[in-house]
């Protein structure tokens, strides 16, 4: 599998940050430091996306993706930003599972005490009790819109460790070892959780990509 | 047997993969597709992350900096400033004119000593 680490946002915005702009040819002082923020940039650029959507994924919600990233790629650059690039992945997918689990940690404790203090909370979202114009059911809606659509359903309906072990195994392309690490778990529980993960998504999107 | 039961793992296997690469392409397309505020954000986070480094390194060279300027100014000030110690009009006076200063002899007879020592000879 491999990913394109392209830059978002055209020339290294790093090498203005150093206010360093490569005309004279040769190579900057401190280009040891230089090269590492570019190293940084890049990769950061590459995972971005992915690791927003695997947060947005976990959370279901864009503005506590969006600060799971922000923590993840602070947390790295503070930590780790001298290690090399190879080192960066695994690194990275430690500390955004790390966010993850304690985002879901934090939300579970806000929602029982919100079930303690408010008594039943079941109040819906207005929009979820709209009926489909047209008058189709859920089922139907998915097979319409088809796709990223079926898929993100059926990945938000996996448990949490299912979801993410399956993302950094299929997605990333980490190793069991790896994804072990990341998610701070035994390396057999990677593989049953990978399996589990792949029988669900199977019973519920094989008609989609089989 | 064996065969018919090996088939029908490998293709099991076949469709797992076709699975798998059927949710990588759908999750690498949802990626190209984000909007365009979401990508404005990400690309903030990422050079907040990027210029914080870079201001943590320079507060961390910072104080050595400060220390080698410290260093420099010291050496130019002892070396180069006029009336430094390199100069020999030291106002501290030297051990052996110490008995002379301390004595209560008038310092005229210091002063004229070479005359004394002249007229002491030819009386």
């Amino acid at each position: 599998m491999t990913h394109p680490l392209t830059t978002a946002g055209g020339p290294s915005d790093a090498l203005h940050l150093l206010g360093y702009d490569g005309r004279d040819g040769g190579s900057p002082p401190g280009s040891g430091a230089l090269e590492q923020q570019r190293t940084l940039e890049r990769f950061l650029a590459g995972v971005e996306r992915r690791a927003y959507r695997m947060a947005r994924i976990a959370t279901s919600n864009s503005d506590d993706a969006l600060d799971i990233v922000q923590d993840a790629m602070l947390k790295l650059v503070e930590k780790y930003g001298d290690r090399g690039e190879a080192e960066l992945g695994p690194l990275f997918h430690c500390i955004l599972q790390s966010r993850i689990r304690d985002w879901y940690r934090r939300s579970s404790v806000r929602n029982r005490l919100r079930s303690w203090l408010g008594g039943e909370d079941d109040e819906e979202d207005a929009l979820q009790l709209v009926a489909d114009p047209a008058g189709r059911s859920p089922e139907e809606i998915l097979a319409a819109r088809g796709g990223i659509e079926a898929l993100e359903v059926a990945l938000t309906e996996l448990p949490l460790r299912q979801q993410q072990v399956f993302l950094l195994r299929a997605w990333e392309g980490l190793d069991v070892r790896d994804t072990a690490r990341a998610m701070k778990c035994a390396e057999g529980s990677v593989k049953t959780h990978y399996s589990r993960a792949l029988a669900a998504l199977r019973v519920k999107l094989g008609e989609h990509w089989s | 047997m064996t065969d018919g039961k090996n088939r029908l793992e490998g293709g099991a296997q076949d469709a797992d993969e076709r699975l798998i690469a059927g949710i990588r392409r759908e999750l690498d397309r949802s990626c190209d597709a984000l909007d365009g505020h979401t990508l404005s954000r990400l690309n903030r986070i990422r050079h907040v992350a990027l210029a914080r480094r870079q201001s943590r390194a320079t507060r961390l060279l910072l104080p050595f900096g400060g220390f080698v300027t410290a260093c420099v100014l010291v050496l130019t000030v002892t070396l180069f400033m006029p009336g430094s110690l390199t100069e020999s009009d030291d106002p501290v006076p030297p051990l052996e004119d110490i008995d002379i200063l301390a004595s209560n002899d008038s310092l005229d007879l210091y002063e004229d000593y070479e005359f004394y020592e002249w007229l002491a000879s030819n009386e």
